[in-house]
């Protein structure tokens, strides 16, 4: 196929961008694993920066994977009726099902900072509270939930979930049964997808987090920030390099996850 | 308003990346001034065909393309100087219904006085004096296809090419704006090709019509050409309803369970050939209907429904046959369910195929 | 009912300490007149104006490259590019201290363009910890959502507008300012909004690479963390958040919806 030279021109704009991205990426694992950076891979590959990433670190990852599911069951629980409730108030196109999702995403749209300031003024003197790991669960609360609300209610608009729901009545299901037996089946793509990202957010989770924080209660981006800070070029990339071998598969899960909910049939 | 042109497409073929060819190698002539329709179910090429004369695909290697006797196959669209009309009108949304029009003007570099006049000119030949200030947000759907019209006009191309301009709108519009559409078309003399679905419009519109089916022509002809004389069986399904009946020949006839079913010699396979299976076909509204004392009822059978139209009535009659004969007659009657009808086809009105598309066996 | 547990949560822990933060801006010692200093004190006001300026300049930088890039792979078939778009679309998920950090590896002390420059002209340059360096972070979270914005808008644009003008004598580049621009216009604006949004409220990135840069979010956290003035900084955080919330309003307009993320 032929291309003409502005087709290459702005491939070869494309694919500086593309290394602008990803070399600095690809430099940053490599010095993970490399003796000595400055010197170059010449000075050989090695785990001992993993290694020491691992005993310096290793309540980090630890935290952050437990904060991470912590808030998924959190939203999960508190989302997925909230968005139920929206979705049948007039088909979830009414303006309280507005002003709702206006106001769940106010921690969002907001910066982490004014968010955290904000719990610290307010929570701060409940000493037990301030140093748990809960204070910290709750601002990943805060910013992930409309991140759970908005395709599962996209799904249950979609799937025209008040027309499956009278259906599902007119033959003698109650409310109960039809929660679990419709909605949440039907909603299953959502829920799915709103998980995957309520996941990758908290996991990554820094300006809200980075406020809230105590020594004990520190988690990987928090730890990173304390890397790049303190320590060598290397620990900070191998421990950088940790965050993407987590986070990596959790993209490509959200891609498989919207690929395949895109051929879904619709009613 | 300009000299019309003729067009021949040479040997033109399309097949698409996937592999599937969207169309076989045709040849097509078209007549300075006449209107071309191509006529198709889905996916039978008719839209490949069109996009090829615009400009906007390319054919095959070896297809050429040629407007007059310029051989145009390698220039683009913007080069060709054609007026398309678009299925869904295609109206620049950011600009009034004006500038919309003035649109290849303004590319032309012709100067604001001129297409302001020729916006005038334009909106009168399509009754929407007037509205030039309007957003395009605003008009109907009838409006909007106007205006795609005198949008295309105004550059007074070479050829005017319609991609299913009224299958967007709803039937009493499209009965209106395919009158306005067909006048206009005669009085500008252009030479305009026209592509859609629909039987009805083909054959209203259309000086010739193209059928075709798979990527191939299945029929050029008038539309009376078509209608009363289809070369396949195909064609013959596609235009009108037809009717089918299958028998043995006999001399000059064809023998049904339910009657017979004369057989005119010109038309092939009665020619001294008896006792053949073959099928016969003719159109419903050339079904007469007999009183069953008299000796002009060649066929008998039963009502199986009725479906009064108000201009005629519609009679599905078993004939002990496969399918019902469908009966359409203009006579003011009243026919029940049940009742016994005679039935005469005129010899005129019976069409068969050519021998070779005989489907032979009496469908089970 | 349904809802019941999410508005409680949502009250209690953003709410209510939201209204409370904005008590507690005006108890300082120069009350409410506290919410003003971001245009009457100088420090916050140079403060304020360069995370304003920073971000436009992001964001126009943004939209151009994004643009162009985002038409490009819409457009255009070619082996490999999924690939190319997975690379492009990865640094999405990167927090803002991660980005600081690629920044370093870029332009650091040891970083890749120090080392060329070292090599190739004896001098390295090294400019990850000033305005420049905070200006390509802030690029770098910034390009991977505008592409996927405009290809996302690329995808419905409607190719018959395009064949139309085409029909009647455009050339590609009027086709380009005639049809396809104006018919972008709402998703660049919206996404243009998200990004400058996004950058006024970055945090991560700037602390990362923080030595002399003084972003509004930098100054925010010295004022609560160097020296406990809580009701100065409660005050500049808020007014941060109202800037960035108007952001996103305007982006939500011209959408209908708007999904920031932080950096």
């Amino acid at each position: 196929m032929k291309h003409s030279l502005r087709f290459y021109l702005q491939l070869t704009f494309t694919l500086l961008v593309c290394a602008f991205l990803i070399v600095p990426v690809v430099l940053s694992v490599l010095a993970g694993v490399t003796e000595n950076f400055f010197v170059g891979l010449s000075s050989g590959f090695t785990l001992r920066w993993v290694a020491q990433v691992w005993d310096t670190y290793q309540m980090t990852i630890w935290r952050s994977i437990a904060i991470a599911l912590a808030c998924l069951v959190v939203t999960l629980l508190v989302g997925v009726p909230l968005a139920y409730m929206l979705a049948r108030h007039q088909g979830g196109n009414s303006r309280l099902a507005r002003v709702f999702e206006e106001l769940l995403m106010m921690p969002v749209a907001v910066p982490g900072l004014a968010t955290a300031l904000a719990l610290i003024m307010a929570y701060g003197q409940y000493r037990a509270f301030r140093g748990s790991l809960l204070f910290i669960l709750v601002g990943h609360v805060l910013f992930t939930l409309p991140f759970m609300v908005r395709p599962v209610l996209a799904v249950m608009q979609s799937s025209q979930l008040a027309v499956l729901e009278e259906a599902a009545a007119s033959l003698g299901a109650g409310m109960r049964q039809r929660f679990f037996g419709v909605v949440i089946p039907n909603a299953a793509s959502g829920i799915l997808a709103g998980a995957l990202m309520v996941v990758t957010l908290s996991i990554g989770e820094f300006n809200i987090t980075w406020m809230l924080h105590t020594p004990l209660t520190m988690t990987l981006p928090v730890g990173l920030a304390d890397a790049y800070a303190s320590m060598r070029l290397e620990v900070g990339s191998a421990y950088t390099l940790i965050f993407l071998l987590m986070i990596v598969p959790l993209l490509v899960a959200m891609q498989w996850a919207t690929q395949t909910s895109r051929t879904r049939v619709r009613l | 308003m300009n000299s019309s042109l003729s067009i021949k497409l040479l040997q033109c073929a399309k097949t698409f990346g996937n592999g599937a060819p969207a169309l076989e190698p045709i040849d097509l002539e078209i007549h300075p001034g006449e209107t071309l329709v191509l006529l198709g179910p889905s996916g039978c090429g008719k839209t490949t065909t069109l996009r090829l004369i615009a400009g906007l695909e390319f054919p095959d290697a070896g297809g050429r393309v040629l407007f007059g006797d310029d051989d145009v196959t390698d220039l683009p669209i913007e080069k060709r100087g054609v007026g398309m009309v678009f299925q869904n009108y295609a109206l620049f949304p950011n600009m009034t219904v004006g500038e919309n029009i003035a649109y290849g003007l303004k590319i032309r570099k012709m100067p604001a006085a001129e297409r302001a006049a020729r916006i005038d000119t334009l909106l009168e030949m399509v009754h929407l004096q007037g509205l030039g200030h309007r957003r395009i947000d605003q008009l109907s759907g009838g409006q909007k296809q106007r205006v795609a019209l005198a949008r295309a006009l105004a550059v007074e191309p070479r050829v005017l090419l319609l991609d299913e301009p009224l299958t967007a709108l709803d039937a009493k519009l499209r009965e209106t704006l395919r009158a306005d559409l067909n006048q206009l078309l005669r009085k500008l003399g252009i030479t305009a090709i026209y592509v859609t679905h629909d039987q009805g419009e083909a054959m209203a519109l259309g000086d010739r019509i193209v059928v075709m089916e798979r990527g191939k022509i299945a029929q050029i002809g008038t539309p009376q050409d078509i209608y009363y004389r289809p070369a396949s069986e195909f064609v013959a399904d596609f235009i009108g309803t037809m009717n089918r009946v299958s028998g043995v020949t006999r001399v000059g006839h064809l023998q049904i369970p339910a009657g017979i079913v004369p057989l005119a010699n010109a038309n092939g396979a009665a020619n001294g050939t008896t006792d053949q299976l073959a099928t016969a076909m003719f159109r419903p509204e050339d079904v007469e209907i007999v009183p069953l004392d008299t000796a002009g009822a060649e066929m008998f059978g039963d009502v199986m429904s009725t479906f009064f139209m108000g201009d005629r009535t519609r009679l599905l009659v078993d004939v002990g046959a496969d399918m019902p004969v469908i009966v359409e007659t203009r006579r003011r009657g009243v026919w029940h369910a049940g009742e016994r009808i005679g039935l005469r086809v005129p010899e005129h009105a019976v069409m068969q195929l050519p021998v070779q598309h005989f489907s032979g066996e009496t469908r089970a | 009912m349904f809802a019941v547990p999410g508005m409680t949560l949502f009250a209690a822990f953003w709410l209510l300490p939201m209204l409370r933060l904005v008590g507690v801006g005006a108890i300082g010692p120069t009350g409410a007149m506290a919410y003003l200093a971001v245009v009457t004190n100088r420090h916050y006001f140079w403060s304020l104006v360069s995370t304003l300026l920073l971000s436009g300049a992001v964001t126009v930088a943004t939209l151009a490259i994004s643009s162009l890039v985002g038409l490009f792979l819409q457009r255009n078939r070619f082996p490999g590019k999924s690939l190319l778009l997975a690379m492009l679309t990865f640094p999405l998920a990167f927090p803002g201290v991660v980005v600081g950090f690629m920044v370093i590896m870029l332009a650091g002390r040891q970083g890749l363009i120090g080392v060329l420059t070292d090599k190739l002209f004896g001098e390295s340059l090294v400019f990850a910890y000033s305005l420049a360096g905070l200006f390509v972070g802030y690029l770098y979270f910034s390009i991977p959502r505008v592409i996927l914005t405009v290809m996302a808008a690329a995808e419905k644009l409607d190719p018959a507008l395009e064949e139309a003008a085409r029909s009647l004598g455009a050339n590609p580049l009027r086709v380009f300012f005639d049809v396809m621009a104006p018919a972008l216009m709402p998703a660049l604006i919206s996404s243009g909004a998200i990004c400058f949004a996004t950058s006024v409220g970055a945090f991560g990135t700037a602390f990362t690479l923080a030595t002399s840069i003084d972003v509004l979010p930098m100054a925010i956290y010295n004022e609560f963390t160097s020296y406990a003035n809580f009701a100065m900084a409660a005050a500049l955080s808020i007014v941060l958040g109202v800037i960035t919330w108007i952001a996103l309003a305007l982006a939500r307009s011209l959408s209908g919806s708007s999904v920031p993320a932080t950096a």
